[in-house]
């Protein structure tokens, strides 16, 4: 299977040459492109100098916007698969392998989920989280540990969808919309490192904002999105969706 | 106090607003990150007709003399408040699209000059 790793960067200029260089020490085996957000430091020419392989967004989308780049890339390169892998150093490239190998045998999107294993803390951010599987847990009857993990990978027919359709954006609501449409989702536990350097985009009115618009897309306009017909094609070991 | 015959209005354009709504997502034409003031606002509405104690009270902490002027007040702030977030949200789109088209414009003539200087390296004739 032909995996795109896509690098979505949005000012990385302190994380990118770490980033890219774990990935390719860990598995030079994949492909994997870099997706420049319209940054605005050093992040676009430090990719020139190393020569990785580069989208340039001269403006900046966010995040879904620039992953979208590299969906769209990766279905006119006619790619198999395509991950997302976070341009700030969170996603450890170890457990690419072993979440490829669950696609492999016929999983739509596999999660890399932190809390398989671990238990979730009671801070708030973790509290989103918990609400927000709780109603895909209502709307779909299936629990997913870790709706709010970014590093997620997604199988040709999903990646089609996600680069070609509105509404589709690499969100939890997407996945719960998709597992009603008839998509196959697992989880595969992943660590994850702490953000090392530079900051994070979520403040208060912004989590706010995004909670809001997650819990109305999953339990109210969910009902009234077309299904998009997902042909029923199990995977091979119906192992449990953990 | 806010008459029963209002108070169905008021419900009826809350339904109307909150379908509309659903149907444009539907069709893929709205954006779900864009439509939580539209979900907020018929529901602000809805409980204006379902609990008018709610406009009660709040008319008469504001000093505003009739319940229904404060529906009304409720109704302007909202939409002023959404209005001048979609002017920004132009204004903003209005930038990006005036550098992309620049940005294209630049890059075609770069293309093109390429082009005649490829063409004049192949034809020694025309070179001067």
């Amino acid at each position: 299977m032909k995996l795109l790793i896509i690098i979505p960067a949005y000012n990385e200029e302190m994380n990118v040459v770490r980033v890219v260089e774990g990935l390719r020490a860990c598995c030079p085996q994949y492909e994997y492109i870099v997706v420049s957000d319209g940054s605005d430091d050093r992040t676009v020419a430090i990719c020139r100098e190393h020569g990785y392989p580069l989208l340039n967004e001269i403006i900046h989308l966010g995040l879904a916007g620039s992953f979208r780049t590299g969906l769209q890339y990766a279905l006119r390169s006619g790619y198999d698969a395509a991950i997302q892998y976070d341009g700030d150093g969170q996603h450890r490239a170890e457990y690419i392998e072993p979440m490829l190998q669950k696609l492999g045998e016929g999983w739509d999107i596999v999660i890399g989920s932190r809390f398989i294993q671990r238990k979730r803390s009671w801070e708030p951010r973790m509290l989103g989280s918990r609400m927000l599987d709780f109603c895909i847990w209502l709307t779909t009857r299936q629990k997913i540990s870790d709706p709010t993990s970014g590093m997620r990978m997604y199988n040709r027919r999903i990646l089609e969808l996600m680069a070609t359709k509105n509404n589709f954006g690499p969100e939890p609501d997407t996945i719960a919309h998709l597992i009603r449409c008839g998509a196959y989702v697992c989880e595969v536990p992943v660590q994850m490192e702490q953000r090392i350097a530079g900051k994070s985009y979520l403040n208060l009115p912004r989590s706010i904002h995004y909670m809001l618009t997650m819990g109305i897309s999953i339990l109210l306009v969910q009902w009234f999105r077309k299904k998009e017909p997902l042909a029923q094609q199990a995977p091979k070991k119906e192992v449990e969706a953990v | 106090m806010i008459s029963p015959m209002f108070r169905l209005i008021l419900l009826a354009f809350a339904a109307f607003s909150l379908g509309f709504v659903l149907y444009n997502i539907r069709r893929a034409r709205l954006l779900i990150q864009d439509s939580l003031f539209w979900f907020l606002f018929a529901l602000s509405l809805m409980l204006m007709a379902m609990f008018p104690q709610m406009a009660n009270a709040a008319a008469l902490a504001l000093g505003v003399q009739v319940p229904v002027h404060f529906v009304y007040l409720l109704v302007i702030f909202l939409l002023g408040w959404k209005e001048f977030h979609a002017t920004l949200r132009v204004s903003e789109l209005e930038a990006k699209l005036q550098r992309l088209v620049q940005e294209l414009a630049i890059a075609e003539n770069a293309g093109q000059n390429l082009k005649v200087a490829q063409e004049s390296n192949k034809n020694p004739k025309n070179d001067r």
